[in-house]
């Protein structure tokens, strides 16, 4: 199964009559794009801006981020979700590298998140890094915003996907400039060590479909833990949630692009033998939680493991699901590292996991979920800077003693890092730690 | 020109040893003992004065040996206490962390400090202050104040102060986040740690795990037909429009709702503000989280003595210790004198 990503780099994006790429410069037909994400129409007022990194540009309510890609050869770029369902994880990509399309709301929620292109924010996310395609919009249907905590996003969420799609017609018949190539060659006789990588998924809701991660277009609230090829995580099976924080939760830009899995692609065949990508939940019950676990650690031992990596999608009562999946596998001779963030509370003195085992002994902290930070003023607002104080961010406050309300009068915001799209980067991207002080 | 107070015991202020342990403070002029070696080794700054003090009397007679420091302190202008370094001395090791904690509350200076690791003065102060690790014993004097030194320059010029391992003081407990070299992302240092971890190399964690301690357990209530019961939830169901605001996550307050004369809730009336989890069976029937009917039933039957008619709520999810803390002394402050013989604790 050989995987190809053919990439073309983006330095600048503009508007015009026909949408192509040349030299590194996107042109983008605003209707013909707008046409394409809005497909059904379950959107309004829906409006294309860019967002270059340094620029004094705030983005809020950030809903989805997908990297634009063109299947060749006939398949949708994210098989069941944007078209048919079929097999992922081999053949041809083209991709638009350095952006990324952004599904941007009016009303924030307790998952949504805030982008920043320059100031302190910048420096803890990598989406800080890319040329950011933003579409603004509102749903056409009333009932889609109001009246809750978690939004679905659903419209969002498959417009970014689509526009994507795309985008990256563009490139469709053009010679890439740099290729990937993903293949999990037959190491065995060079006796490497084999590892697993263990990839979280968002599986929050018990009920309803909707908020959770997709594999293959379908709602995983209800899986069990399965393995798949590492090249079915690159190339759109697995797509974003409506749920997890903005700073913990791995948008579609990250399934399609996760560091800590082309690492051992990279070591593959040097330094490892990499064995696969087993898929977990966040289990909604305890006996689920636990099924989970010992369902992670079965499979590695099934495959062969000596070692893995679990990538957890964040803090709460998901930090029990990495302690035990951590102890199932080392209970069985995997050695194992976790990779995470820590939430010890705003003042930095509480426990630092909701649930803390010290079988897990090895561990890569990516970021601090409670960590408070001052952002200034920025000159452009994309998206609806009100629904700061409006709406229910969960890295954000109407009104607190020390640090006061979160949106000041001049713009400036203080908040915490759950509000920061992208900020834990805790499938590899994070230059961050934690240290006692 | 900074100011620099010093801070020693009788030993090291050469007024005696054990003998004169009850010695009360006294003030020098300048460096004086362990000062001396000290001085030449700071930056633009000048150990003006030397309280010195028997650790006896500073031991037991605490309160009358700070006022006396307090009364040599309070005309002086000065920027930074330094006291000891105590190595392995309790009563001496104490008596710093003492000192500087107290100088650092009443006159808002700067106050570091230096000991051996199993010093008891570390476990007392260390929340509260500088205590740089120091040697065992006082042959290691040469080696511990070139770390005093190192680090009051560094408090002394406003240099930032970085991690406890790095600067080599014991860790006030507070973790924070540090941004590394943009080529020491997490995918490269958890690959690297597999890869020691696989081959039996030593690594180190970067979220060192410390089990908090136990909350032990109540005792069980006497007489339930005679107590009143006392409900909270952390569940994060509150009235319709959630009117104390209370966020989704992080929340670091609660609302106060009366239940005088209900016996149920209804749906439509109350709903879940909680972010972390499946809204459908709390917003169905807010009863799964404020059991309400539950504990009319029981009053009735007289198994309880009563329910309190407020019920306190807040969001539990992805909160911290300390903000968990902070609500609950709150609430009880509110409830003191009401006689509430138990409580309910409610979550999602």
């Amino acid at each position: 199964m050989r995987l190809n990503i053919g990439n073309f780099p983006v330095h600048k994006i503009l508007f015009g009559q026909e949408t192509k790429w040349e030299d590194g410069v996107l042109t983008v037909n605003r209707q013909e794009a707008i046409a394409a994400l809005n497909a059904d129409g379950k959107l309004k007022n829906v409006d294309l801006q860019v967002a270059y990194p340094g620029e004094s540009v705030r983005i809020l309510p950030v809903h989805e981020i997908v990297e634009p890609r063109a299947a060749l050869g006939g398949r949708p770029t994210f098989p069941g979700y944007t078209g048919p369902l079929c097999p992922a994880g081999e053949g041809t990509l083209h991709a638009l590298k350095g952006m990324s399309v952004m599904a941007v709301g009016k009303y924030g929620g307790w998952m949504e998140g805030i982008l920043d292109m320059s100031g302190p924010m910048a420096e803890r996310t990598h989406y800080a890094d890319l040329i950011n395609l933003c579409f603004v919009a509102e749903n056409v249907d009333p009932e889609e915003n109001s009246g809750q905590v978690q939004h679905k996003n659903l419209n969002f969420r498959l417009a970014a996907h689509r526009l994507a799609e795309y985008l990256a017609q563009a490139v469709r018949d053009q010679k890439p400039r740099v290729w990937e190539q993903y293949e999990l060659t037959d190491v065995h006789q060079l006796h490497l060590p084999r590892v697993a990588l263990v990839i979280q998924l968002s599986s929050f809701y018990d009920k309803m479909d909707g908020f959770d991660d997709l594999l293959y277009g379908i709602d995983v609230r209800l899986m069990i833990p399965s393995l798949l090829h590492p090249n079915e995580v690159l190339d759109g099976a697995v797509c974003g949630s409506a749920l997890i924080t903005a700073g913990q939760r791995f948008y579609t830009y990250d399934y399609q692009n996760f560091p800590i899995l082309k690492k051992l692609y990279q070591e593959h065949g040097k330094t490892i033998d990499f064995a696969g990508v087993i898929i977990s939940d966040i289990g909604q019950t305890t006996p689920r939680k636990i099924r989970s676990a010992i369902r992670v650690a079965k499979i590695a031992q099934t495959i062969g493991c000596d070692g893995a990596i679990y990538a957890s999608h964040g803090d709460g009562n998901l930090d029990v699901d990495f302690f035990k999946t951590i102890g199932e596998l080392e209970k069985v001779g995997i050695k194992t590292v976790g990779m995470g963030n820590e939430a010890p509370g705003r003042d930095g003195t509480s426990p630092i996991k909701s649930m803390l085992d010290p079988v897990a002994d090895a561990m890569v902290a990516a970021g601090n979920g409670n960590q408070v930070i001052e952002l200034p003023p920025m000159e452009r607002i994309i998206g609806d800077l009100d629904s700061v104080m409006r709406d229910k961010y969960p890295g954000c406050w109407q009104e607190d003693e020390v640090y006061g309300p979160s949106l000041r009068p001049d713009g400036s915001i203080i908040m915490d890092a759950h509000s920061i799209v992208g900020h834990d980067g805790a499938s590899g991207w994070s230059h961050m730690t934690m240290k006692s002080f | 020109m900074k100011k620099v107070i010093l801070y020693i015991n009788q030993f090291f202020g050469q007024i005696g040893g054990e003998e004169a342990a009850d010695h009360e403070p006294v003030l020098a002029e300048g460096p004086v003992g362990p000062g001396l070696a000290l001085q030449p080794q700071l930056k633009d700054a000048q150990i003006t004065h030397t309280v010195i003090c028997g650790d006896d009397y500073m031991n037991e007679h605490t309160r009358q040996a700070m006022e006396t420091i307090e009364g040599f302190l309070k005309d002086l202008e000065f920027d930074l206490l330094i006291a000891g370094p105590a190595f392995f001395a309790g009563r001496y090791g104490t008596n710093c962390g003492r000192i500087c904690q107290f100088v650092q509350q009443r006159f808002h200076v700067p106050a570091i400090t230096c000991m051996y690791r199993e010093n008891p003065g570390v476990e007392m102060f260390r929340k509260d202050v500088y205590i740089l690790e120091g040697g065992n014993s006082a042959a290691k004097m040469r080696k511990d104040l070139p770390k005093l030194a190192r680090f009051a320059n560094k408090l002394l010029a406003g240099d930032p102060i970085l991690w406890a391992e790095e600067e080599g003081y014991f860790s006030r407990g507070v973790r924070a986040e540090v941004v590394l070299d943009r080529s020491r992302t997490a995918d490269q240092r958890a690959f690297d740690m597999l890869m020691k971890k696989l081959k039996g190399e030593p690594y180190q964690t970067e979220s060192p795990i410390e089990i908090p301690q136990k909350v032990p357990i109540a005792p069980p209530v006497k007489d339930p037909s005679k107590a009143t019961y006392l409900f909270v939830s952390t569940g994060g169901v509150v009235p319709m429009g959630n009117p104390d605001h209370i966020t989704t996550g992080t929340a670091d307050h609660y609302g106060v709702y009366d239940l005088t004369g209900q016996d149920t809730l209804k749906a439509g009336e109350w709903e879940s503000v909680h972010g972390g989890y499946d809204h459908a069976y709390a917003n169905a029937d807010p009863l799964t989280h404020i059991p309400l009917d539950a504990f009319r039933k029981l009053e009735q039957e007289g198994k309880i003595g009563g329910l309190y008619p407020k019920i306190f709520c807040t969001v539990g999810n992805l909160n911290s210790e300390t903000n968990a803390v902070n609500m609950a002394r709150e609430i009880l402050k509110e409830l003191q004198d009401q006689n509430i013989s138990a409580i309910v604790l409610g979550s999602a």
